[in-house]
């Protein structure tokens, strides 16, 4: 389920179309990173999130699930390596989901 | 979800935490130490020192930043500064040849005339890869590359190289705090995580 609407989708409900996989603080955070990064490893992402190794193996999974992350794995100096990296359809979800945001604080404020 | 994200900053704070390990320092350093001291031994010789320096970032990457950072690669918008960056280096390099080569020419200048040339030219260049790398330390260490600069050319030798030498030790000194910072911040992570499979 990459999408729970909040209110029904006819009301003109802005909230009703947030990406609930990508609301997840976690979640953003890491698809934020992705998002300006070409790509990085697991390593790297840990760093910068300040996930917990499992933390953000399992939210890697989700985003891979529904096709946000591509996760490759290669051999860089003969050690096995996770390079991931947004797809396109992640990258259009992720600046769906900003447009999404702003539109709704644009009409709170 | 009400704090604004601010991707210019996060993928700022993604490119300096790999500057962050004090080999920039230790290059500079080194570059400031080896240029000190062979005018001080008076030793063409101690040119050949400059090879040091050389492998500083590629071998400290490999062994110090990496395993403890990780691999990324960066996208277009840094990509496109890190270009304008080695397009500033490779003038700086020409010019700095050119500038050598004069005295061959038969158009040697007192230094006490091209020193403050000399650096003005250097100050600009450290700014301007210190903008578009987002590297800040390296204003100050032009200035005080302009500053050993002056110093030379106004009260030449030992005045000149010592001042150099002791601007070497000086970033010498702040790259070994950085660098311990660094190794702190990033402690080597455990095998299963590089391993790891998202």
């Amino acid at each position: 389920m990459s999408k729970a609407k909040a209110g029904s989708k006819d009301d003109g409900n802005p909230l009703a179309e947030i990406d609930q996989v990508i609301h997840e603080p976690a979640r953003l955070n890491i698809m934020a990173q992705l998002y300006v990064l070409e790509s990085a490893d697991f390593l790297f992402l840990m760093r910068q999130t300040g996930l917990t190794f499992g933390n953000l193996s399992s939210h890697l999974s989700k985003l891979d699930a529904v096709g946000y992350v591509n996760v490759k794995k290669e051999f860089v100096d003969k050690k096995p390596h996770t390079m991931l990296h947004l797809t396109e359809k992640g990258r259009a979800a992720f600046r769906k989901y900003a447009r999404s945001m702003k539109q709704v604080f644009g009409n709170l404020v | 979800m009400s704090e604004e994200i601010n991707l210019k900053a996060i993928e700022r704070k993604a490119w300096t935490s790999y500057f962050d390990d004090g080999l920039w320092e230790f290059l500079f350093a080194a570059l400031f130490l080896i240029g000190g001291v062979r005018s001080l031994a008076d030793n063409e010789w101690y040119t050949l020192l400059l090879l040091v320096p050389v492998l500083i970032l590629p071998v400290g990457k490999k062994l110090i930043t990496v395993p403890r950072l990780g691999h990324v690669k960066f996208g277009s918008s840094r990509k496109l500064k890190q270009a304008k960056v080695i397009a500033i280096l490779i003038v700086s390099v020409l010019t700095t040849l050119a500038l050598l080569l004069l005295p061959d020419l038969g158009l040697s200048l007192p230094r006490s005339l091209v020193s403050p040339i000399v650096a003005g030219w250097i100050a600009l260049v450290f700014g301007l890869i210190a903008h578009y790398t987002d590297f800040k330390r390296l204003f100050a260490y032009g200035l005080l590359y302009a500053l050993t600069e002056v110093l030379w050319g106004q009260f030449g030798e030992p005045v000149g190289p010592i001042a150099q030498t002791i601007s070497g030790i000086a970033i010498l000194l702040v790259g070994i705090a950085v660098l311990m910072r660094f190794v702190r911040r990033y402690p080597l992570p455990a095998e299963a995580t590089l391993n790891v499979q998202g």
